[in-house]
C-alpha cells in the first residue's frame, strides 16, 4: 500500500472513530430522550454503513456481502437498543 | 460470521424485544420494571444528607406532598417536563398555594426515569442548583409526589419534591401574577430572596384529579414494584453478553486470519469491533434518569 493510500485508509477509521465518539455521546447527553436517542443512532448507523462502502470501494475489495454484513451488524446495533429500551417507548 | 447468524442474532433481539414488550403489559408482575421509590425513603436520605451538612432537617408536609401530587398531574395532563407549563397555564407559586400551604420560601426539584430512591437523591444532590433546594436551610417542609405516567410519549415515574418555609400569613406572589389571574388582590407583599424564581415551585390553576388514563398507579406514598423478572436488569445482560461474544468473536477473527493471511470476502472486522464497543460503552454509563 502506497503512503498516500495508507493515510487515506487511516482517515477513514479516524473520521469513524470521531463520529461514533460525537454520536454515542450526544446519546448519552439526551438520555432522558429516547425518541432523539433513536434519531441520532439511527444517523450514526447510516453513517457507518456508508463509510463501509466508501471505505471498502476505495481500500479493499468491495463486494455486495460486504454491504450486507455492514447493514446486518448496524440492524444487531439498532435492534439491541430497542430491547433496551421497550419499557419506555 | 456468517450473515444468516447476524441476521439471526438480530431477528432474535426484535423477538425478545416484542416478547417482553407484551409480557410487561399483560403480566407485569413477572416481568416489569423494579422499582422502589417511596416518600418515606426519599425523606430519610434528605434528612440524613441535610444532617451530614448540618442543616436542621424537613419535616414531610401533606399540604406540600398535596401540592407536589397536583404539580405531577399536570405534568402528565398537559404532557411537559418543566418547571413552568410551556402553555404559560401555570406559574410557580400556585399549587403550594392551592394546597393551602402558605410560604414565605418555597423550592420545587423534579427528577423522571429512575429506579429508585437513592438514585433520585443522588442525581439531585449531583447538580448545584438541586444541591442547594436539598440543603437550604430556609426550608422547614418537604412533600414528595412519586407518579408513574407517560410523558412526552415516554413511560415513566416522575417525582416531584416540594421544599418550604411556612408563612404565618397567606403566602403571595411577588409577582403578583396569580392575584391579576384571579382577579383578587393580594393581602400582603412578602419578601422573597433575589434567587426566588429558582426557589419556587411550579404551579396549576386548576385543581386536578388523578387522570386514570394517563397516571397508573400511585400506592403508599410512592412506588414499589418487584416483578419476578427485572426486565431492564434482563434485557441489559441479554444485551451486554451477546454484544462481548461479537466483540471476542471479531477479534479472535481477526488474529487469526491476519496471521494466517486467509484471503476472504468479508467486511472490515475493526470496523465493527469500534461499533460494538462504543455500543457497550454506552449501554454501561447509560442513565435513563434525568433532573429538573
Amino acid at each position: 500500500m502506497k503512503e498516500k493510500d495508507l493515510f487515506h485508509h487511516h482517515t477513514f477509521y479516524f473520521v469513524e472513530l470521531i463520529v461514533l465518539l460525537i454520536g454515542f455521546f450526544l446519546m448519552v447527553l439526551f438520555a432522558s430522550d429516547v425518541t432523539l436517542q433513536f434519531i441520532i443512532l439511527t444517523v450514526v448507523l447510516l453513517f457507518y454503513i456508508v463509510m463501509g462502502f466508501l471505505h471498502h470501494k476505495q481500500n479493499h475489495y468491495f463486494n455486495a456481502k460486504i454491504m450486507i454484513e455492514y447493514v446486518l451488524i448496524s440492524g444487531i446495533i439498532l435492534a439491541a437498543f430497542l430491547f433496551l429500551n421497550i419499557s419506555r417507548l | 460470521m456468517h450473515h444468516s447468524s447476524l441476521f439471526a442474532v438480530c431477528v432474535l433481539l426484535l423477538a425478545l424485544s416484542f416478547s417482553f414488550s407484551y409480557i410487561h403489559k399483560k403480566s407485569p408482575s413477572v416481568l416489569g420494571i423494579s422499582f422502589n421509590i417511596t416518600e418515606s425513603d426519599l425523606l430519610t436520605v434528605t434528612n440524613k444528607i441535610r444532617a451530614e451538612k448540618g442543616v436542621k432537617p424537613v419535616t414531610l408536609n401533606p399540604k406540600l406532598s398535596d401540592a407536589a401530587r397536583r404539580k405531577a398531574v399536570d405534568m402528565f395532563d398537559k404532557n411537559y417536563w418543566a418547571h413552568f407549563a410551556p402553555d404559560g397555564s401555570t406559574s410557580p407559586w400556585f399549587f403550594i398555594k392551592e394546597a393551602g400551604y402558605g410560604y414565605l420560601y418555597a423550592g420545587e426539584n423534579l427528577a423522571k426515569g429512575f429506579t429508585n430512591s437513592d438514585e433520585v437523591v443522588k442525581a439531585w444532590m449531583e447538580s448545584p442548583s438541586h444541591r442547594e433546594n436539598m440543603l437550604s436551610d430556609k426550608y422547614n417542609d418537604i412533600g414528595f409526589a412519586i407518579v408513574e405516567g407517560k410523558l412526552e410519549g415516554e413511560e415513566t415515574v416522575l417525582v416531584v419534591e416540594m421544599f418550604g418555609a411556612a408563612s404565618p400569613v397567606v403566602a403571595q406572589d411577588t409577582t403578583k401574577q396569580l392575584a391579576v389571574e384571579t382577579g383578587q388582590e393580594p393581602v400582603q407583599e412578602i419578601a422573597i430572596p433575589p434567587n426566588a424564581q429558582d426557589l419556587q415551585p411550579v404551579a396549576s390553576e386548576k385543581s386536578l384529579p388523578l387522570n386514570e388514563q394517563t397516571v397508573k398507579s400511585e400506592k403508599n406514598g410512592g412506588i414499589i414494584s418487584k416483578p419476578i423478572i427485572d426486565s431492564q436488569l434482563t434485557s441489559r445482560t441479554i444485551t451486554l453478553s451477546l454484544l462481548l461474544f461479537f466483540i471476542v468473536a471479531l477479534v479472535i477473527d481477526l488474529v487469526v486470519i491476519e496471521r494466517k493471511q486467509i484471503p476472504r470476502i468479508v467486511g472490515h472486522n475493526l470496523d465493527h469491533i469500534m461499533l460494538i464497543i462504543f455500543f457497550v460503552l454506552f449501554v454501561i454509563v447509560l442513565k435513563t434518569g434525568a433532573i429538573l
